[in-house]
């Protein structure tokens, strides 16, 4: 939800500034963006669809999950010529290392989770474990590996919508914007004639 | 007649590059849900 407020925000003063400049919105020609649908599918089935992510087994939904991550790699690499695209890449890259690094699964500590869920049933989570249908496993930060790029990064308290996000989670935000952003502004030409 | 095949054109090439932007904002979205891992209160089911 948080990353879909990037595209909200970044969509609108884009547009906003397309309009004030007298400009079109333009948009980017995407390489094989096939492969974003490829990815996407078993992670609709594993993480958002309620009929499907209770009946696929943890095991199975991290070796699918790990899977997913290869076609977004090649996209990433495909398309990071692109102004703006490369914080995005690179945020997403960030996030793929310390999932494939943790057994599959983006690591989130203890004290983040009793923040997020205060009023969980006893046993809801356990240390070890997949929290709950996310993408998380919740690991003590002395067990995890590369811990600066877990999900250890919350919002503060007086937003009433609590949410936690990794170092690549913030690439991939401030990226989205930046490249929303940019598409209203004017064309530049590359030294080589080349249009961007 | 040739202002209406103009005016065809000039409507068919606006909606083309609306469905393009269209499309690449759609793809935009997908990666991001499948490339991000943020983990918010209340949608993990727990």
């Amino acid at each position: 939800m948080i990353l879909l407020l990037a595209v909200v925000l970044g969509l609108t003063a884009g547009l906003c500034r397309a309009r004030i400049g007298k400009r079109k919105y333009r948009y980017e020609e995407l390489k094989a963006p096939l492969l974003v649908l490829v990815a996407f599918i078993p992670q609709y089935l594993i993480f958002f669809l309620p009929s499907t992510r209770a009946l696929i087994p943890n095991r199975l939904a991290s070796i699918l999950y790990i899977g997913s991550l290869i076609p977004l790699i090649v996209f990433a690499f495909l398309n990071i010529r692109i102004n703006s695209f490369w914080p995005i890449s690179a945020g997403f890259l960030m996030n793929a290392l310390a999932i494939v690094l943790n057994g599959g699964w983006m690591p989130i500590s203890p004290n983040m989770v009793q923040k997020l869920h205060p009023h969980s049933a006893e046993g809801a989570w356990r240390i070890g474990e997949r929290l709950g249908y996310s993408k998380d496993i919740v690991l003590q930060p002395e067990a995890t590996r590369l811990w600066f790029l877990s999900d250890r990064f919350s919002l503060p308290e007086w937003l009433n919508y609590q949410v936690a996000f990794s170092l690549g989670d913030i690439f991939i935000f401030t990226g989205v914007v930046l490249l929303l952003w940019s598409l209203g502004g004017k064309q530049q030409i590359s030294y080589k004639g080349e249009k961007q | 007649m040739k202002t209406l095949s103009g005016k065809l054109a000039h409507f068919s090439g606006k909606l083309a590059h609306n469905a393009r932007l269209i499309l690449f904002i759609i793809t935009l979205l997908l990666f991001i849900l499948a490339a991000g891992a943020p983990c918010a209160t209340g949608s993990v089911g727990i």
